[in-house]
């Protein structure tokens, strides 16, 4: 069981969350070239550190989250909204 | 205009069981059920206010995992930009405001009172339900049995949101619970 | 033994005598009794048969690291096999067995395996049944499969009943700022400390009592803490165990609610989980002491010294008359001289040459005999001890030295801090030299070691560490206190000498390590010999500590053997890692009251009732259950399906579709959206108006289907598969948050607030135009085909209706608030009736579309392209969309792809499966040309139909004859394949 703290709605259970997936993906313009999005979702880094995972709290605020998580503790160092706004409104809460 | 049907009908049997005087779980189903989700958008999120004004008589909008009650009308704060006005008619919205969804039909409300009943839904609800981390008027959506539920402290209950499809399935599991404490059901 | 109740003293309650079966024979205890107490005061010696030996093994300590009283408690169902009688709280009417011996432990067949003991030395199943020569040498496994049956009888404790589990068991979550295992003198102080500060505490204890060693000393200063405790507003909780911690502070607990009742309540469970989170965790577990292995060290009639004292104290049980007590540490003198007190001949053996002088005094003055410098070499006794052999020690070595008589042995080996939980947490444990014991090392989880558990041994050390822990944890949430120092770990007057093992050379002895596996020291020294050398190995090939007890006694004499092998140290060899459970935990507690019909919740339809009081039969579709078919008449399946296949073409049919998934769509961006999504236009869908569309993967696979009506300028309402609802609102979810920020769309699920029915035939607009407030809403003018109108049935329900056909009727699809949904079913079923329509379920739901060559999630499985799919026409080249710029990168495009088509077969009179791969007739091998996804009779052509995929296409195949193989049930069909909208190609039929 790990904790992890929505930005919205504080420290939950893992349970509350799914695992969504590569974080740090900048995905193309829908009419780019295939070997751009081959490049984008086809192609990962194996990453012996710190990773960025995109999570859902879908249990909970629906929010999509940016979560900086170590593949080697599984710590988390750091989570997000994903959506920049979302981000303003939580700082300001 | 035909009666509304509840998702718990046919399995909901007014009554007490196992009563243990002031130990028991009084569990009651609040139903005909008005929820409307008032979705803004982040420049018109001020506007809010109004809107609760005209709902419940009270100005303001309730911060994350909030809710703010006048008698029964509560405006449930669910997600940064979705609101839920409980409990009465919704007040009208022009669209470049905000978007109104009827959810009225979409849950089961339950009112769980008696000084047991935190101690009960601990059994089911993983989240901290201790008076200082979810005072009178905090709300919170987490999941019961892998189903998403919303909860609200009131002033002397919880008010607990059920998805209706999962209405009966869940409720089978709170009354089979409640069975060591006795339960009145009203 | 021959052991004795005291007239007073101990925490039993006299007035209340309890009667209990052992191997049914009945016997007497007290309340505050455990099973072993209540067993060791009624001289009962032998408690059970150790695991390979079936050597006899009594009580060995008074707690969890119980290795030799394990006992099978209970009859039939409620049968609870391997259960520690140490831990087993005493109850009028208990019912407890001897186990894993025949006829029973006093006398047990199984003692045979003894006397073939050489043969039995660990690792003996990987180099024994490995084949007789010159038969087999040494491999094939037919000769093992043999003897497996054998070993596997034998194998085993106590065996559980195989009937359902009568018990009921709960969950339960909770926070608080300390959790604080432990009641200990280390533990309570810690609790009051914190408390102090205002933290929110929980005090979890295993035993039925608070106080750990409290409970064995002065009960007045136990009964002040306990006040106090409970003043300060402590949370306690008892019976129960901490078994395991977890990442992020969160703790996993066991309670034990009844297994301690006579008579139990109906509604309460027998045990309770607990998931507790804290900021902080105070570990207050003591520490284990440990025994010395020596020859037959397993007789009954040998425990830990501190039990002992814990039977006198507690229990008030003198458990022999003429005690030896042998030991290497001071903790042993206290218990001595208590037992001389209450009338015992005491021999105190100490392993060490000399100690201070006060110990030895207070000792002598008590009537003990001291002995130093000599330690236990052999017991003697067939099934109970009553000698000891003694051994004088002389440098490294030791030498035979005369023996005592005894009828109880108590050893005293050296002190073990309970670390378990840290190792949990991959806190490695340190060895400390001069204890002679394992701590836990250096680490930066929110976790704090008090009292032995941290390596303590004297109380007032134990107390002190116990409020420092609680004044740090009170510092880390910046609550002012004042400041606190540790002492040194340690503690004793004298120091330990390590003994591990004591060997006599030229002597030949049996000597235990692990009492359940039969672990003996000349194990160790074989797994030495093969190379078993790293304590993971030799864990696993001796299997040390693999047994119930995990261990806690034996595994640090093990290791040091092991090191001495290897000429190391203790520290060089190290510990294998404890994991939870720390005591077993049963899996009805794990499963708590999810099971059998709350395994998962079930999703029921506003209909549910209503469909299964009309004669539906279930199906599951994920968590909801659907109408599978609605029999009438003892009518099979086949004929139900049919039938309603039939009645629904030639008049009408009604079938619930609710659990498909809805999502209401709104914002001025929400056309964007759509048209961003689906692979077909949707940038110009009039309002009043829906359209089937298609969603697909970034890498250009099909992901779903469905629909999506425009109710408004900004709103719309779309619908999706059963199987992907939840997964099509996240990814429109994860759009909207990730990648198009600058969208204004809310989306949001409305599956459960409306109720939707398909109503579907020649007679649907008919039978919905009576139930309408004004049927001519529904005209075919005014409600044209994909036409969308929001308006009311009679008595004023709302309700949403569309004329969509997934059969290829002309059909309707009704949506209602689900409150009213059988309001509205009950109307539309009369006019149903009266038509001669039918209730449908989803076995003719998929004739009808199969018939139609209309796909679902059975074709569209995560493989399969818009084009193999046959609906590439719906891939707009006007625009952009997700997946457009992937969907026919290289290998999507290959003109050999399977595509869709129907299949028939060549004799009209057969069938086939779905799932059969399609082969060319003469090769019926490997993965063939195609598959086949669905399959039903048509009523409409008289005949069996599928629907599949085969490379290449229609085209390629036309006019060929190919096979429908099934080689799991060897089956092979002829079958031609067709184009797949088999019946009414030009959809006339929904257009009417």
């Amino acid at each position: 069981m790990i904790r992890i703290k929505c930005p919205y709605c504080g420290d939950r259970d893992h349970s509350e969350f799914t695992y969504g997936g590569d974080g740090s993906i900048v995905y193309p313009e829908l009419d780019a070239s295939v070997e751009d999005w081959t490049n984008a979702i086809f192609f990962r880094k194996n990453i012996y550190g710190i990773q960025t995972e995109t999570w859902q709290h879908v249990h909970g605020c629906r929010l999509w989250l940016k979560i900086k998580r170590s593949t080697i503790t599984h710590e988390i160092e750091s989570i997000e909204p994903a959506h920049k706004e979302i981000i303003k409104m939580v700082k300001n809460k | 205009m035909v009666n509304r049907v509840s998702a718990l009908e046919g399995h909901y049997r007014i009554g007490s069981f196992n009563k243990q005087d002031d130990n028991s779980i009084l569990i009651s189903e609040i139903k005909n059920l008005k929820l409307n989700q008032l979705s803004v958008w982040f420049k018109t999120l001020e506007n809010t206010n109004e809107k609760v004004e005209e709902f419940l008589g009270e100005k303001g909008c309730p911060k994350f995992g909030k809710s703010i009650t006048v008698k029964d009308r509560s405006v449930f704060r669910i997600e940064p930009l979705k609101f839920w006005f409980i409990g009465g008619d919704m007040p009208h919205i022009p669209e470049d405001q905000g978007h109104i969804l009827d959810l009225s039909h979409s849950r089961i409300l339950l009112s769980i009172s008696g000084k047991n009943s935190s101690n009960f839904l601990k059994r089911f609800l993983p989240i901290d339900l201790r008076e200082n981390s979810f005072p009178i008027n905090s709300v919170a959506s987490t999941s019961f049995h892998h189903v998403g539920v919303t909860i609200c402290r009131y002033d002397n209950y919880f008010g607990l949101l059920i998805p209706r499809a999962f209405a009966l399935s869940l409720w089978q599991i709170l009354i089979e619970s409640a069975e060591q404490f006795g339960y009145e059901i009203s | 033994m021959t052991a004795k109740r005291l007239i007073t003293g101990g925490l039993i309650d006299r007035s209340k005598k309890l009667q209990f079966f052992w191997d049914n024979k009945k016997y007497f205890g007290y309340q505050g009794d455990t099973l072993a107490s209540a067993l060791l005061v009624n001289n009962i010696k032998i408690i059970g048969r150790s695991f390979k030996y079936h050597r006899p093994r009594g009580i060995m300590s008074a707690g969890v690291e119980e290795s030799g009283a394990l006992v099978t408690i209970g009859k039939n169902e409620y049968r609870d096999p391997n259960v520690r009688a140490t831990t087993q709280e005493l109850y009028d009417g208990l019912n407890a067995f001897s186990q894993n011996a025949f006829p029973n432990a006093k006398f047990d067949l199984g003692a045979i395996n003894n006397l073939f003991n050489r043969f039995f030395a660990a690792g003996f199943y990987y180099k024994t049944f490995m084949g007789i020569p010159p038969f087999e040498w040494g491999k094939g496994t037919k000769i093992w499969m043999f003897y497996e049956n054998f070993i596997r009888k034998a194998a085993g404790m106590g065996s559980a009943s195989k009937k359902p589990d009568p018990d009921k068991y709960e969950h339960m979550n909770d926070y608080c700022d300390v959790i604080i295992v432990g009641s200990g003198p280390a533990g309570i102080a810690a609790a009051l400390e914190a408390a102090s500060n205002k933290l929110d505490v929980i005090l979890v204890e295993q035993d039925s009592d608070l106080g750990g060693s409290y409970l064995s000393e002065d009960s007045k200063n136990l009964k002040n803490k306990i006040s106090d405790l409970k003043n300060a507003g402590v949370r306690i909780l008892l019976r129960t165990t901490v078994f395991g911690l977890y990442d992020s502070g969160v703790a996993g607990l066991l309670e034990r609610v009844s297994d301690h009742k006579a008579v139990k309540s109906k509604y309460e469970p027998r045990q309770r989980f607990w998931t507790v989170r804290s900021r902080h965790t105070i570990v207050a577990t003591g520490a284990f002491e440990r025994h010395i292995a020596f020859g037959n060290n397993d007789l009954p009639g040998i425990m830990s010294a501190s039990s002992v004292d814990i039977y006198l104290n507690r229990f008030s049980i003198l458990a022999g008359k003429k005690i030896v007590v042998c030991t290497n540490n001071d903790s042993a003198y206290s218990t001595a001289i208590k037992l001389a007190n209450s009338g015992a001949e005491v021999k105190l053996i100490d392993a060490r040459s000399s100690v201070g002088s006060v110990l030895t005094e207070n000792a002598l003055n008590s009537g003990v005999f001291v002995k130093m410098n000599a330690a236990p070499f052999q017991a003697r006794g067939y099934t109970e001890i009553n000698k000891i052999d003694l051994a004088e020690s002389e440098g490294n070595r030791w030498n035979n030295t005369g023996s005592e008589e005894c009828d109880l042995l108590a050893i005293s080996g050296g002190w073990s801090p309970t670390v378990h939980l840290l190792s949990h947490r991959g806190i490695r444990p340190k060895w400390n030299e001069e204890n002679a014991c394992f701590v836990a090392d250096d680490h930066s989880e929110p976790i704090t070691l008090a009292g032995s558990a941290a390596g303590y041994w004297n109380s007032e050390d134990c107390i002190n560490s116990g409020k420092s822990a609680g004044i740090k944890v009170a510092h880390l949430f910046g609550k002012e206190k004042s400041s606190y120092s540790l002492p040194n770990i340690g503690g004793w007057n004298n120091p330990i000498k390590p003994v591990y093992e004591v060997r006599v050379s030229g002597k030949q002895t049996k000597s235990f390590i692990d009492f359940q596996h039969d672990v003996t020291c000349d194990d160790i020294r074989l797994a030495h010999r093969e190379g078993f050398v790293s304590v993971e190995h030799l864990k696993r090939y001796t299997t040390l500590g693999m047994a119930n007890d995990q261990g806690k006694m034996g595994n640090v004499i093990g290791i040091a053997l092991m090191a001495e092998a290897l000429g190391k140290k203790i520290s060089e060899v190290g510990t294998t890692t404890f994991r939870p459970p720390f005591t077993p935990v049963s899996l009805g507690a794990l499963a708590g009251r999810n099971t059998f019909q709350h395994f998962r919740a079930l999703r029921r339809s506003p209909l549910h009732d209503w469909n299964l009081s009309h004669g539906a039969v279930m199906i599951e579709a994920g968590l909801w259950q659907r109408p599978w078919y609605f029999p009438q008449n003892n009518e099979t399946l086949s004929d139900a399906y049919i039938r309603e296949t039939a009645t629904t073409r030639k008049s009408v049919g009604i079938c619930d579709v609710t659990s498909l998934g809805k999502i209401a769509i709104q914002g001025p961006d929400s056309t964007e959206l759509l048209n961003r999504i689906y692979t077909n236009p949707f940038a110009k869908l009039p309002i009043g108006k829906a359209r089937y569309g298609i969603m697909l993967r970034d890498d250009g696979i099909v992901m779903d289907d469905g629909t999506s009506w425009r109710l408004s300028e900004n709103e719309y309402f779309m619908t999706t598969s059963t199987a992907q609802a939840a997964r099509v609102i996240a990814w429109l979810e994860e759009l909207l948050q990730i990648r198009w920020t600058d969208l204004k769309v809310h989306v949001t699920s409305v599956s459960e607030q409306w109720c939707g029915i398909s109503v579907a035939g020649p007679m649907s607009r008919e039978c919905i135009s009576k139930c309408l407030k004004s049927p001519e809403i529904i005209s075919n003018e005014n409600l044209p085909f994909m036409g969308v109108v929001e308006t009311n049935l009679k008595q004023d329900i709302p309700c949403r209706i569309a004329r969509i056909s997934f059969s290829g009727e002309m059909a309707f699809e009704i949506y209602v608030p689900s409150d009213y949904a059988n309001e509205m079913m009950e109307m539309i079923w009369i006019e149903t009736e009266k038509v001669g329509g039918c209730l449908y379920g989803l076995e003719a739901l998929g004739a009808l579309r199969i018939e139609k060559g209309h796909v679902t999630g059975a074709e569209l499985d995560g493989r399969v392209t818009i084009d193999d799919a046959g609906l590439g026409k719906m891939a707009s080249t006007k625009k952009s969309y997700i997946g457009s710029a992937m969907r026919t990168r290289g290998v999507l495009s290959d003109v050999n792809r399977e595509q869709l088509v129907g299949i028939f077969p060549k004799n009209k009179n057969a069938t086939f499966d779905a799932g059969s791969i399609i082969c060319k007739p003469s090769e019926l091998k490997g993965f063939g040309v195609g598959r086949i996804t669905s399959v039903t009779h048509s009523p409409e052509l008289g005949h069996w139909i599928g629907l599949g995929f085969i490379s290449g296409g229609y085209n390629l195949w036309k006019d060929k004859t190919v096979i429908a193989t099934d080689p799991v049930r060897n089956k092979n069909v002829e079958v031609e394949i067709v184009i797949p909208h088999m019946f009414d190609p030009q959809g006339e039929r929904m257009h009417g």
